[in-house]
C-alpha cells in the first residue's frame, strides 16, 4: 500500500483507538447529569452518545476518502471495531458496579485487613440478591407482581443462557461457584 | 480496505478461540484470565509486529510478506474482538448471580419466585469464598495470621477503580 493510499486506513485506526477515550469523556458528563438512572443505563446511553462524534470523525477523517470499491468493507469494520471496544468498555464499568471481587478488595483497603467472619457478615446472600433484584428490576429484565418476580425483558436471559453454553463448551460447571 | 481484512481479522479471532477452547478442555489453568490474554493478545501481537519488524527490516522479504498497513488493520480488528472476548469471560467463568437469578426465575415453575425462594438458591459462602480463593490465586491477597490483606498489585487495583468511578462521581460499587 503506498503512502498516500494508507493515510486513510492509518487516520481511521487513530479515530477507532480513541474510542475508549471518547466514552469516557461522555461518560462522566452522563453520570453527573443524570445521577437518579440505573448506573449500568446511563454507561449504554453513553456508548449510543458516542457514536455520533466517532460515526462523524470517521467519516470526515477517513471514510470518505476510501475508493468506492472499498468503501463498505471500512465501514463495516469501523462498526465492529467500535462495537467491540465499546462492549469490552462496558464490562470494564460494569466491573467497577458489580464485581464481587472488586467490592471485596474495596472492604478489605477501606478496613486495612478483615477476617473470614468479617466477610460472611459484610457480604451476605440477603444483601447480594437484593441488589441485583433491584438492578434487574431497573434494568426491565425482571419485574415484580405480588412479591414475586417475573421474567421482563428477554436480553440479561438470553446472555444467561449463552454463558451456560459457553461454559459447557470450555468444560465448565454450569453452576456458578 | 478489502475483504481479507475483515476475514483475516476474523479468522485469526476464531483460532484463538479454538485454542482456548482446546487448553480449557485439557485443563483448566488457575490463573486463566492471564492465560488468556497470552493467547488472545500477547501471541498474535507478537507475531504480526515480527512480520511487521522483518518487513521493515530486510527490504527482501517485502514480496514475499504481506502490507504492514494491512497487518495493522487485521491486528486492530483482532485485538478489538479479543477485548471483548476477555471482557466477558468473567461472566462466562463465575455465572453472574444476576445472570443465574434470570435463569432461575425463568426455569422455576410458573416462571414466578419470590425473594426467599432465590435467595434458598444461593449460599453465602460460595458467593463470597470462591471470589476470595481467586483473588488470593491472582495475588492481589493474601491470608496473613487468620486476616486478609491486599498485596502491592491488589493495592493498585482497587485504587484504580476507586478513581476511576470518583472521576465519574460514582461511589464504589456495591458489588
Amino acid at each position: 500500500m503506498s503512502g498516500a493510499a494508507s493515510m486513510p486506513v492509518l487516520r481511521l485506526i487513530f479515530v477507532l483507538l480513541s474510542a475508549p477515550v471518547v466514552i469516557f469523556s461522555v461518560h462522566l458528563f452522563l453520570a453527573r447529569l443524570r445521577r437518579s438512572a440505573s448506573r449500568q443505563l446511563v454507561a449504554v446511553e453513553a456508548i449510543a452518545a458516542s457514536a455520533v462524534p466517532m460515526a462523524i470523525a470517521s467519516w470526515h477523517l477517513a471514510l470518505r476518502f476510501f475508493p468506492p470499491g472499498e468503501g463498505v468493507q471500512a465501514v463495516i469494520y469501523t462498526i465492529v471495531v467500535y462495537g467491540c471496544l465499546a462492549n469490552a468498555y462496558f464490562h470494564f464499568f460494569n466491573m467497577s458496579e458489580s464485581a464481587r471481587r472488586i467490592r471485596i478488595l474495596y472492604e478489605v483497603y477501606k478496613a486495612g485487613s478483615l477476617s473470614p467472619a468479617a466477610f460472611e457478615s459484610l457480604y451476605k446472600t440477603t444483601g447480594i440478591i437484593s441488589i441485583r433484584l433491584r438492578r434487574l428490576l431497573e434494568l426491565k429484565q425482571l419485574r415484580q407482581e405480588g412479591g414475586q418476580y417475573m421474567v421482563g425483558g428477554r436480553t440479561l436471559l438470553m446472555a444467561a443462557r449463552v454463558v451456560i453454553m459457553w461454559r459447557r463448551m470450555l468444560g465448565l460447571e454450569t453452576r456458578s461457584k | 480496505m478489502n475483504h481479507g481484512v475483515i476475514l483475516s481479522g476474523f479468522l485469526m479471532f476464531f483460532a484463538c478461540v479454538v485454542l482456548h477452547v482446546f487448553i480449557w478442555r485439557v485443563r483448566l489453568s488457575m490463573i486463566s484470565s492471564l492465560i488468556l490474554v497470552a493467547i488472545f493478545i500477547f501471541i498474535p501481537s507478537a507475531v504480526l509486529l515480527s512480520i511487521i519488524f522483518v518487513a521493515g527490516v530486510f527490504p527482501g522479504f517485502r514480496d514475499v510478506l504481506p502490507d504492514p498497513v494491512v497487518l495493522v488493520e487485521v491486528l486492530v480488528l483482532h485485538i478489538s474482538l479479543s477485548l471483548a472476548y476477555i471482557a466477558n469471560y468473567p461472566a462466562v467463568r463465575a455465572i453472574s448471580p444476576s445472570l443465574e437469578v434470570m435463569l432461575f426465575v425463568w426455569s422455576s415453575p410458573g416462571g414466578k419466585m419470590t425473594q426467599p425462594e432465590i435467595e434458598k438458591k444461593f449460599s453465602d459462602t460460595t458467593l463470597v469464598n470462591a471470589r476470595v480463593d481467586d483473588l488470593m490465586i491472582y495475588r492481589l491477597l493474601i491470608a496473613r495470621e487468620g486476616r486478609y490483606e491486599l498485596t502491592g498489585f491488589g493495592r493498585l487495583i482497587i485504587l484504580g477503580f476507586i478513581g476511576y468511578r470518583k472521576m465519574l462521581g460514582l461511589p464504589a460499587g456495591e458489588g
